[in-house]
């Protein structure tokens, strides 16, 4: 969703209408869980940062499939939180804890294709071009 | 004469066919045997292979053998994170109670989830 997503927050998100929010799909093996465990371990120190991981990791998904833990460390310090306590949380299992809870979450809602965009409860499945969002959301809003 | 050699053939008779049921009975002895060290080598592997593979995949992913069951982590209700919510270039950014992170005006009407995968 990367694509619509950078038109969805310039045009809503920015203008306080929308929020924008991710929940992890755990579908594709190790790479999903370590993946959404290393921007849960960023976005604990700062919330903010998690987004920065977000957009890198879409932009970097090759580099995912056969990333390890270096990867993620190098990551979080360039983003600029603090490597330690990255380390700490990456380690201990804290972010992979809270990620399988959120796929197991996601499971309970029968939401199974990814991915899914949900908009106040409307469902759009797989990549979309801003218009179709544009359209859901505006029918949305108040 | 003839009596005796055909009492010689008889016993000489009785006597190979004897010596062959035993070779036959033999043969299936030697399953029994051969039972034995199977039973003996498969323990001995499994035991010491076993832990291999548990250890091994702990190097390049840490937490993989920590999140093996689904149960588990519904099991271990996590804490909702303390986070403190900052900004991104002036966006209010935020981890929700159910531990999603959003980016936004938390209070905006219109929420829109991406359930996704960063692969």
């Amino acid at each position: 969703m990367l694509g619509a997503e950078k038109e969805i927050v310039e045009t809503f998100v920015t203008t306080g209408q929308v929020k924008i929010a991710f929940s992890p799909l755990l579908d594709l093996g190790p790479g999903s869980i370590n993946s959404a465990a290393a921007a849960y371990c960023i976005g604990f120190q700062d919330p903010a940062a998690f987004w920065l991981a977000h957009d890198r990791f879409f932009e970097e998904q090759s580099t995912i499939y056969t990333a390890g833990r270096d990867y993620y460390v190098q990551v979080a310090s360039e983003i600029g939180v603090d490597q330690a306590t990255f380390e700490q949380c990456y380690d201990n299992g804290d972010g992979h804890a809270l990620v399988t809870e959120r796929d197991n979450a996601r499971r309970q809602l029968e939401i199974y294709n990814r991915p899914t965009i949900d908009i106040n409860g409307q469902r759009i499945f797989g990549n979309q071009r801003f218009s179709v969002f544009e359209d859901v959301i505006r029918a949305a809003l108040p | 004469m003839i009596r005796y050699l055909l009492l010689f053939f008889l016993i000489w008779g009785l006597v190979g066919c004897g010596s062959r049921s035993t070779a036959v009975d033999q043969g299936i002895e030697t399953v029994a045997p051969t039972a034995e060290p199977a039973e003996v080598v498969t323990a001995q592997p499994t035991a010491n292979e076993a832990p291999a593979p548990a250890d091994t995949p702990m190097v390049e992913s840490p937490l993989a053998t920590e999140l093996p069951t689904a149960t588990e982590a519904v099991v271990q209700p996590t804490a909702t994170m303390l986070v403190q919510a900052t900004e991104s270039a002036g966006i209010p950014a935020g981890l929700t109670s159910d531990n999603i992170f959003y980016l936004g005006n938390p209070d905006a009407p219109v929420t829109v989830t991406d359930f996704s995968d960063f692969l």
